[in-house]
């Protein structure tokens, strides 16, 4: 996939979304027949109120949930037509997933958590999966505390190997679920900015936030409100 | 408990049980199995105690038994009874006889026995299972032979064959049963035995003694020989022990039963433990998981003493429900063991019941165990600070140094790395675990290691020490020519002849204390080929010994004598008119393994030229060992008849015995030892599914733990078959170091308890290692650890990632 800003054709396309949770007797609607589109190279941030939707509208995306009714098309392709193991795979090339909580897995040397997805997809030899990784950790200024263990290092630091392990396999396309809302500001800053770079090397960023001060500064806004799309700011002008 | 417990927390209480149901099930399930193993040990074992014990004491067991090598005279047993040192007396008459159930049947041997009055018996009281007791003509039979009320048997009385027909089945508590290979017993009237016979003497008294004391029977037993001296009458011991008098309150399965006790005991307590430790574990893992829980409930404002109270309570809900699943099941359980093995031991068993004291230990270990054993985590948990428990709301779980080493193994692939990382993460549930599953497989191979020791103590052990199948005892000592004329008997390859009798063996030190003992002598030529001796010290029998004996290794520990030790030995006479016809001093040169149980076999071997010319006989013998082709083991008894028969045509009189060959004896012998190899395997069975299950809730607990790591993975791409893959290698480690320890432990503790065992119930082995039960632990570890991982590993798979990710 290498995608430009001017490709007519969205990269990701939800139509109709709808997600029912049951609890018991009742109904939970988390998303009401929500359709939006974003494009290759989109730095998009979904905000709205607690419960409106917003990771379940992630987790739609990236296929870790199974939706009520509708379509999500990734590149074409249906999320909710792949059987389990190709989903796994097709989630491990072409989705970063960054999580609020960090989720490394603790018993991992950042180096290994980030060599993870790359073995897990089977890409790139041994050594490439070593270099690539370095390079990654390098990038999101860890250079120094490869071979640490997550439990020895900073919050801040422990999500930016998030982001180098959401890298791992190159995918076109990352998603992060408040990836900055554990952090403080100094943390959340330097994250940002690696998001922000991550657009500027050509990647889609899809990131939900509750910081507004952070919303505003990309260039698109979605909010949900009570499972719908209350507004659609900021879409690109070919939209 | 009212403040402390609001709604709310009882919500969270019944969350947590119903909520987890699966954790709920492992938990109950742990302590449930742990409960119902020991309650079922106990509550048989103490069952089988009552059983025999009631059993024993119906049958007014005699303090003195007395063989009258003479017979004792009707009138003597009244006169007896008006000694004031006794206060009970019983004669009882015996013959030794054969019979058949139909004229062209061989014949096989048998005892007639009469009793001067069966309706009011004194001391070894036999009593009527079935029928009538007999009358002029009818006889009644030992219960458990083949032989049925309304049946005509033929019985051979020194060759005069006559027809009885039964019409009772009589039930003798104080003799081996029918099971443990006696022979069987006709019973008739005191006219009748003396009409087939010609003789109306006891052969056997029975005596009691008022207020019995070891030292009060013996004094009586020998005042009673010493008046019996004055009449002429010489007494032999009659006791299983071979000894005058014998505790009454002692079986002649007491050596059994406390064999029995032993086991069952040693497993219960190490199932105890055992359960001990899952249940620590479980409880630990649970308010591990729960850590963060608990800061959450502290950050509302729940108070350490909420804290705690909620979990006790759940906790104390899982010992409930484990006492209310395992108590019937272990009720039904014990009375199904204690019966089996209690007719094993050729007793009738009582009617269903409740032992309480094992119901009680049982009800303790439900209840109290799992709450004591959960305190120390559950106080950890509720003084954990808030701050540490929010921060743990990530994935859970710290890195160690050996995860950091792990991780520099490049050649590792990653999944593996952290398949072992992840069995390693947490030391102290590891060792625990570790020590609960290699608890249960050292336990197993231990057991299974004695069980067969015991079943090579009486099957491979026979044939390795007896060269010879057949052995033929004479009725009384035949010269050497006349008795090597069975050489020419086609199928016969090899004879040896002995010279036996049961001599009087005492230590010769002065300073001794231990009492004599009546040994089964055999003067066996040298070198002997029929007999191939194990040797525990000293050396075996060799050419030109003259006054050396070899003793069995039980017979020699009662001594208390060993190789170098002098003993000194009498030799009764043949003629029953003096005493003993000699009185040396023989030295022990070696101590061997002879595999009877010691109670039914003492013996010594000597030289026969010595023995011969001691008791100044001249070239005879009464035993023959005979080496023949024989197609299998089990044709031997048939082909030990012919040889019986030929020596019968030559005027040759062989005892009937149904131990004329190695293979009786080590059927016999392996019968015997039934009821004891069938409880290890019980017990085998037990100690498995008890560490099956541990490995199992260990596993699942890990897996369920670690949900949310389950969900991580898959979303960085991890298809359902790596984390399969990983949760698999993950048991197999836990299963495979298990084990490695088990393999590394199990020797020295197997032997221990294999000759603990074979010493509470009296015999000597030759440990044999249980090989296959370590294979079998190999093979089970291997099949829990991949079944227990991959069951709960494919339900959190199931669940869609993000159900996994928001799960705690
Ligand atoms: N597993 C679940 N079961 C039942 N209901 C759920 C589940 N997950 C989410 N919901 C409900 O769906 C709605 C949307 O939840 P979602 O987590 O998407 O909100 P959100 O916008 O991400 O909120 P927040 O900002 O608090 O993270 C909420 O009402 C929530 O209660
Ligand atoms: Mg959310």
């Amino acid at each position: 996939m290498n995608h430009d800003l001017s490709s007519r054709s969205p990269l990701i396309q939800v139509r109709d979304l709808t997600k029912s949770y049951h609890v018991g007797p009742t109904t939970v609607s988390a998303l009401r027949s929500i359709s939006l589109q974003i494009w290759p190279g989109e730095f998009v941030a979904v905000v709205g109120p607690s419960g409106s939707g917003k990771s379940t509208l992630l987790n739609m995306l990236s296929g870790v949930d199974r939706m009520t009714a509708g379509d999500v098309l990734v590149d074409g392709r249906a999320v909710q037509r792949m059987p389990e193991a190709e989903l796994a795979r097709w989630r491990g090339e072409n989705l970063g997933i960054v999580f609020q909580f960090f989720q490394m897995l603790p018993t991992m040397t950042l180096l290994n958590n980030v060599m993870l997805p790359m073995e897990l997809a089977n890409r790139y030899t041994r050594a490439e999966r070593r270099t690539r990784a370095a390079q990654l950790l390098t990038r999101v200024g860890l250079e120094d505390q490869i071979h640490k263990l997550p439990g020895r290092v900073s919050g801040g630091q422990q999500q930016r190997a998030a982001i180098a392990r959401a890298l791992a396999n190159d995918p076109p396309i990352i998603l992060g679920d408040e990836p900055t809302g554990n952090l403080d500001s100094g943390s959340a800053q330097i994250v940002f900015d690696l998001f922000a770079e991550l657009v500027a090397a050509g990647k889609t960023v899809v990131m939900v936030t509750q910081d507004e001060e952070l919303a505003a500064r990309m260039p698109r806004q979605i909010e949900l409100s009570e499972g719908r799309v209350a507004h659609d700011q900021g879409a690109p002008a070919y939209a | 408990m009212h403040d402390v417990f609001t709604t709310t927390l009882r919500n969270k209480v019944w969350f947590d049980l119903w909520g987890a149901r699966q954790r709920t099930v492992q938990a109950i399930l742990t302590i449930a199995i742990g409960a119902f193993a020991v309650g079922m040990i106990l509550g048989s074992l103490q069952g089988v105690i009552k059983d025999t014990e009631r059993s024993w004491s119906a049958s007014s067991a005699p303090a003195i038994r007395l063989r009258v090598v003479e017979g004792a005279p009707a009138d003597l047993v009244e006169h007896l009874e008006t000694r004031p040192d006794l206060s009970a007396v019983e004669g009882q008459m015996e013959y030794a006889i054969k019979w058949r159930p139909a004229p062209d049947t061989p014949w096989q041997a048998a005892t007639l026995v009469a009793r001067d009055d069966y309706t009011n018996q004194k001391l070894s009281i036999l009593s009527l299972e079935s029928g009538a007791w007999p009358t002029r003509r009818e006889m009644a039979v030992e219960r458990g032979y083949p032989i049925a009320i309304g049946d005509q048997v033929e019985l051979n009385i020194d060759d005069h064959v006559v027809t009885a027909p039964i019409i009772g089945t009589v039930y003798n508590r104080v003799t081996l049963p029918a099971s443990l290979g006696g022979t069987p017993v006709f019973y008739t009237t005191r006219a009748h035995f003396a009409d087939l016979t010609g003789r109306d003497r006891y052969q056997f008294l029975y005596a009691s003694v008022p207020d019995y004391t070891p030292e009060r029977a013996a004094a009586a037993a020998a005042a009673l020989q010493a008046d019996l001296k004055d009449l002429g009458l010489t007494a032999t011991p009659a006791s299983t022990e071979r000894t005058y008098s014998i505790d009454p309150a002692l079986s002649w399965s007491h050596d059994l039963i406390n064999g029995m006790g032993f086991v069952m005991q040693t497993i219960g307590i190490v199932t105890m433990l055992l359960s001990l430790l899952l249940i620590y574990n479980t409880v630990n893992a649970i308010i591990t998981q729960q850590t963060a829980q608990i800061g959450e409930l502290k950050a509302i404002g729940a108070s350490s003493r909420q804290i705690l109270a909620v979990y006790l309570t759940i906790v104390a809900t899982y010992g409930v429900c484990a006492l209310i699943i395992s108590l019937p099941l272990s009720i039904l359980a014990a009375n199904g063991l204690r019966t089996l093995l209690v007719t094993r031991l050729g007793v009738t068993p009582g009617p269903f019941r409740v032992e309480f004291g094992p119901l009680l230990i049982q009800a303790a270990i439900c209840l109290f165990l799992p709450v004591l054993v959960a305190l120390p985590p559950i106080f950890g948990g509720a003084r954990i600070t808030v701050r540490e428990a929010i921060n743990s709301y990530g994935l859970s779980g710290d890195g160690s140094a050996l995860d950091e080493f792990v991780g520099r193994l490049s050649w590792l692939s990653r999944v593996f790395s952290l398949a072992i990382s992840n069995a390693f993460r947490n030391w102290k549930r590891l060792l625990l675990t570790q020590l609960a599953l290699a608890g249960a497989g050292v336990a197993l191979v231990a057991v299974m290691s004695t069980q067969s020791t015991l079943s090579y103590a009486s099957r491979g052990l026979f044939t390795e020490l007896y060269q010879f199948p057949v052995q033929i005892d004479l009725a009384r000592p035949e010269r050497w020519t006349q008795l090597e004329r069975i050489a020419t008997y086609p199928g016969v390859e090899q004879v040896e002849i002995w010279r036996t009798l049961a001599g009087v063996v005492k230590p010769s030190d002065p300073a001794s204390t231990v009492s004599a003992r009546a040994v089964e002598l055999n003067g066996i030529p040298l070198p002997s080929a029929a007999y191939e001796a194990q040797m525990v010290a000293g050396r075996w029998l060799e050419p030109g010994d003259t006054h050396a004996i070899v003793l069995a290794e039980g017979v020699a520990a009662e001594l208390g004598v060993g190789p170098g030790d002098w003993v000194h030995v009498q030799l009764p006479a043949a003629d029953g008119r003096s005493i003993w016809i000699s009185e040396e001093e023989w030295q022990v040169v070696g101590v061997f393994i002879d595999p009877n149980i010691r109670n039914l076999s003492r013996m010594g071997m000597v030289p026969r030229d010595t023995l011969l010319t001691e008791l100044h006989d001249g070239r005879v013998g009464n035993r023959v060992l005979v080496q023949a082709s024989l197609s299998d083991a089990a044709a031997a008894p048939a082909f030990a008849n012919e040889l019986r028969e030929f020596y019968d045509d030559l005027g040759i009189q062989a005892t009937i015995t149904q131990n004329d060959t190695v293979y009786q004896r080590s059927t016999r012998q392996s019968e015997n030892l039934r009821v004891i190899s069938m409880l290890l395997m019980v017990m085998a069975v037990i100690v498995a599914a008890v560490g099956g299950i541990a490995l199992s809730g260990v596993l699942s607990i890990s897996v369920l733990e670690r949900r949310r790591e389950i969900g991580v993975l898959r979303a960085i791409g991890a298809t359902p078959r790596t984390i399969r893959t990983l949760f698999m290698s993950e048991g197999l480690i836990f299963g495979w170091l298990s084990w490695v320890i088990t393999l590394l432990c199990s020797y020295p503790v197997a032997v221990a308890l294999a000759e603990q065992v074979a010493a509470t119930i009296g015999i000597s082995i030759v440990f044999q290692y249980a090989w296959a039960a370590i294979a079998f632990w190999l093979v089970l570890a291997s099949v829990i650890g991949v079944l227990a991982s991959i069951g709960p590993a494919q339900r959190a798979i199931k669940a869609s990632v993000q159900e996994s990710l928001a799960y705690e």
